[in-house]
């Protein structure tokens, strides 16, 4: 089955399974290696990917569901501002997660704090607890997000 | 720093298309007799290997133990390895492995700790001190109690797994995750009869390990070895979560049981302790867990009078392996409870109990130590009550629990604890194994740290590019650690028991010191290797229990608060107090961050509920190891005695499960005895309250 749709803002066609999950068609067929999978049940969070902007774990996700949407994986994520708004809060807070869990961690964050508006702690931990790696410490996760938030805020701030 | 990770490859980014890919058939019975194997037709790309098929040593090595690599027709675990099927086409090797069938001859008991023949028994160890069965008669109160502790799997996200890659000079290279590189160049060049320097390995990205990726690496890579030797193509042998779960060697589970005499004053005067450990159908690291277990079941009380029991036994589970702390949280779980108990037996508030039996000095430690210095357990568990102000709550819900009504309210509950992490091997497995580390100063003025030790995490290896930048005055981003390939790096030994903080740190202080010293007095590039071996003299002698066990022992105490529904049972943290005494802090935010994020693994892992996943077997499910809920967490670190760093990640798996099961059961008041301390445990004990209750009432 040919399924068309917009990865990393480019438009991409694919000739497969329909059922195929979608993040082996982004490891496998797009060789887009840094978005993890762990559990190929949703569980971890290590797959996380944004479709259509909201997080979603792409090992739940059949590749024929996403047919002509927006899929940002990591690859597209890195480099943008947003991910610098991200990557500085946590150099900041001194929170390191691993480079296994950091994609899907990294991409849950994003969308949480594109909302525009603060997330409050009770959102963190829940957005933490859709995430089994337990490498890096909850408080300075915490403070990360919140600090991210600032940074975009703050971005766009001097936009204006 | 954190970086985008963009260019770290974990063992699973190596699988690409043309790789063979390889399965585990495994035993579907815990034991008996492989009678027949029947395959289905196997395409021309595909194939399978059994027992007799390993070219040479058919057997793993760790230390001096060994288990098969593969099943020789005699079943001794479900899940035990029975043929390795490969081919390159992953679903239809997948398809071709749901035709196999093995007929057994099932011959089997379930195994159970409680009740083990002689024949089970893999290592026994008898230590007694003084004269326990006399102090027992002359005991004021006698306390006995029994506890047990679960199996406990691993659960890192990245799959265990092992590629291997034939190279044009005919050597073989080995990509595994593993935190023992060495030990798998050996285990692949004995079981292709190959040369040492004919196998490199090289070592990927992970995650943080809790020592789970010790040993078993290594027979992933020698099937993944095997495999590619036949072929002469690369290989991935990558197994699924599940399976990691259910058959990767985990914490082994145990039954301690206790029996203390006390004073008129609450001292001890004897104890008596009888501790069974599960090692499954391959002991081997028994004798380590089983010295390790020894040494800490006593606790760090002193009494004159002791005897200690303690057995490995051989059960039809998977091999137990290596988990945080090896023996010391199941040992710590059941002092710590225990000594809640002989508090209560004494009158005492659980605080002032364990002030008054700590021992002041190492020497004073129930197993024999020689060195004399001085502790502060004292100081340790006065920081944390003050800090979590336990006197007053302790006696608060304790009156409490007493007067209310049982359905009013949540029930609020205190407990303490406090522990020792020793740092390295206790026994005489180690006691020729040499680290070296070498750093090499280029002349761009960037650093590089070649080590085969293997970072537990991303702070370790921060923190070691930190110190070096430090001394030489150089950004750490200049910094590069060379953890990988064997035929690069310098033998590190494995790579667990805090070894990085307390051996491989100093290493590479020592490295980057003397590069300090002669850095503009001689050209660019400068290299420098510095050796550590584990001193013969005054090591720890498991036979008589005496000597210096650790080279560096680290010291915490820890406050856990909790609130229950009565109803509902539901149970939430409402703080962890936590200090230690854990030598030089080198890097105090890193360190806390360790402790923080162990802390709240610890208090969900001691509350989780193994669901049972497939038969016999149990495991931990892969999703909640987040809370859900934050609690606060304060950590202290007191002014240490001890001028090196000593490890502390361990202390928190040791502390928290006897604080937390100690506060649940005084909210409820009920008294909690085994691991992990689920709802259904939790409703359990309180029927049995109910059920004395009633009892007495009737009398």
């Amino acid at each position: 089955m040919k399924i068309d749709f917009s990865l990393n803002g480019k438009k991409v066609s694919i000739d497969t399974l329909p059922e195929k999950r979608l993040i082996d068609v982004i490891r496998e067929d797009f060789g887009l290696m840094t978005t993890k999978n762990a559990c190929y049940s949703g569980e971890c969070g290590s797959c996380i990917v944004q479709l259509e902007g909201q997080p979603v774990p792409a090992c739940q996700i059949p590749v024929f569901t996403v047919r002509a949407k927006r899929i940002i994986t990591i690859e597209g994520f890195m480099g943008t501002e947003k991910y610098l708004d991200i990557i500085n809060a946590f150099n900041d807070m001194k929170c390191i997660p691993c480079p296994f869990c950091f994609t899907g961690k990294i991409m849950a964050v994003d969308s949480l704090i594109d909302n525009q508006r603060s997330p409050d702690t009770s959102e963190i931990m829940s957005l933490l607890s859709d995430h089994s790696c337990s490498c890096t410490s909850v408080t300075s996760f915490i403070n990360g997000v919140k600090v991210a938030y600032q940074n975009r805020e703050f971005r766009g701030e001097m936009l204006k | 720093m954190l970086e985008t990770h963009k260019n770290n490859r974990f063992i699973c980014d190596y699988y690409s298309l043309g790789m063979t890919v390889i399965r585990i058939i495994r035993a579907e019975v815990p034991g008996g007799t492989i009678t027949n194997i029947s395959l289905p037709e196997l395409p021309p790309d595909a194939g399978v290997i059994g027992y007799d098929d390993i070219p040479a040593e058919k057997n793993l090595s760790v230390f001096n133990r060994t288990m098969p690599l593969l099943c020789d027709g005699k079943i001794r675990y479900e899940g035990e390895p029975i043929l390795l099927l490969y081919g390159q086409n992953e679903q239809e090797i997948d398809i071709i492995a749901s035709c196999i069938k093995i007929d057994y001859e099932t011959d089997y008991t379930i195994s159970a700790l409680e009740s083990y023949t002689d024949e089970q028994i893999d290592r026994e160890l008898n230590f007694t001190r003084g004269k326990p069965e006399r102090n027992f008669e002359r005991s004021h109160k006698i306390v006995e109690e029994e506890y047990s502790t679960s199996e406990q799997n691993h659960y890192d996200l990245e799959p265990q797994g092992a590629a291997a890659f034939i190279k044009d000079d005919k050597s073989i290279a080995i990509t595994a995750a593993t935190q023992w590189p060495f030990n798998v160049r050996d285990n692949v060049s004995a079981c292709l009869d190959i040369q040492q320097k004919k196998v490199t390995v090289d070592v990927p990205a992970m995650g943080k390990t809790h020592s789970g990726k010790l040993w078993y690496a290594g027979l992933l890579a020698c099937y993944a070895a095997i495999v590619t030797w036949k072929t002469g193509k690369p290989s991935i042998c990558l197994i699924p979560k599940t399976d990691s779960i259910l058959y990767t060697p985990g914490r082994a589970a145990s039954i301690i049981r206790h029996k203390t005499g006390l004073d008129e004053n609450g001292k001890i005067l004897c104890r008596s302790i009888d501790i069974s450990i599960d090692s499954g159908a391959y002991p081997m690291l028994s004798e380590e867990v089983i010295n390790r277990i020894c040494f800490s079941a006593a606790g760090v009380y002193s009494t004159s009078a002791l005897k200690i029991t303690a057995r490995s036994l051989k059960t039809n589970n998977p091999p137990s392996g290596a988990f945080n702390g090896m023996g010391f949280h199941q040992s710590f779980f059941a002092g710590e409870s225990h000594a809640n108990s002989l508090a209560k037996a004494a009158g005492l508030c659980p605080l002032e109990w364990r002030k008054l039996n700590t021992a002041r000095k190492q020497i004073n430690l129930p197993i024999g130590w020689e060195g004399k210095k001085p502790m502060q357990l004292d100081k340790l568990l006065e920081t944390v009550a003050e800090m979590s102000d336990f006197r007053r709550k302790h006696a608060a819900y304790g009156l409490s629990a007493k007067m209310q009504n049982y359905f009013s309210g949540k029930k609020r509950g205190i407990g303490i604890s406090v522990c020792c992490q020793g740092n390295g091997f206790m026994g005489k497995v180690e006691e020729n194994e040499k680290y070296t580390v070498s750093a090499r100063l280029d002349t761009d003025g960037s650093l590089s740290l070649f080590t085969s030790a293997v970072p537990e995490n991303f702070q370790t290896s921060s923190l070691w590019c930190e110190i070096a930048g430090g001394i030489l005055e150089i950004d750490p981003t200049d910094v590069r650690i060379e953890t990988t390939d064997t035929s690069l790096v310098p033998d590190s030994g494995p790579s667990l028991f805090s070894r990085n903080i307390t051996i491989i740190t100093q290493l590479i202080e020592k490295c980057c010191n003397a590069i300090k010293k002669s850095r503009f007095r001689l050209p660019l590039p400068i290299e420098v290797k510095r050796s550590f071996r584990l001193p013969r003299t005054n090591g720890w002698d498991p036979e008589s229990f005496s000597g210096n066990p650790f080279p560096i022992v680290s010291w915490g105490a820890s406050v856990v608060e909790t609130e229950t529904d009565p109803i509902t049972l539901d149970t939430s943290v409402r703080g962890v107090w936590f200090a230690a005494d854990c030598g030089k802090i080198m890097n105090p935010y890193l360190a806390r961050a360790e402790v923080e994020s162990e802390i709240f693994r610890s208090v969900i892992s001691s509350t989780m509920k193994p669901p049972v996943l497939k038969n016999t077997r149990t495991g931990i499910p892969l999703t909640p190891i987040q809370p859900e809920t934050l609690f606060p967490i304060r950590i202290e670190f007191l002014d240490s005695r001890e001028t090196k760093p000593g490890g502390l990640g361990e202390l928190p798996d040791s502390l928290i499960p006897a604080a937390l099961s100690e506060a649940l059961s005084m909210g409820l008041d009920i008294k909690l005895r085994n691991l992990p301390s689920t709802s259904e445990s939790l409703f359990q004990q309180i029927e049995h309250r109910t059920r004395i209750e009633e009892q007495e009432l009737e009398d």
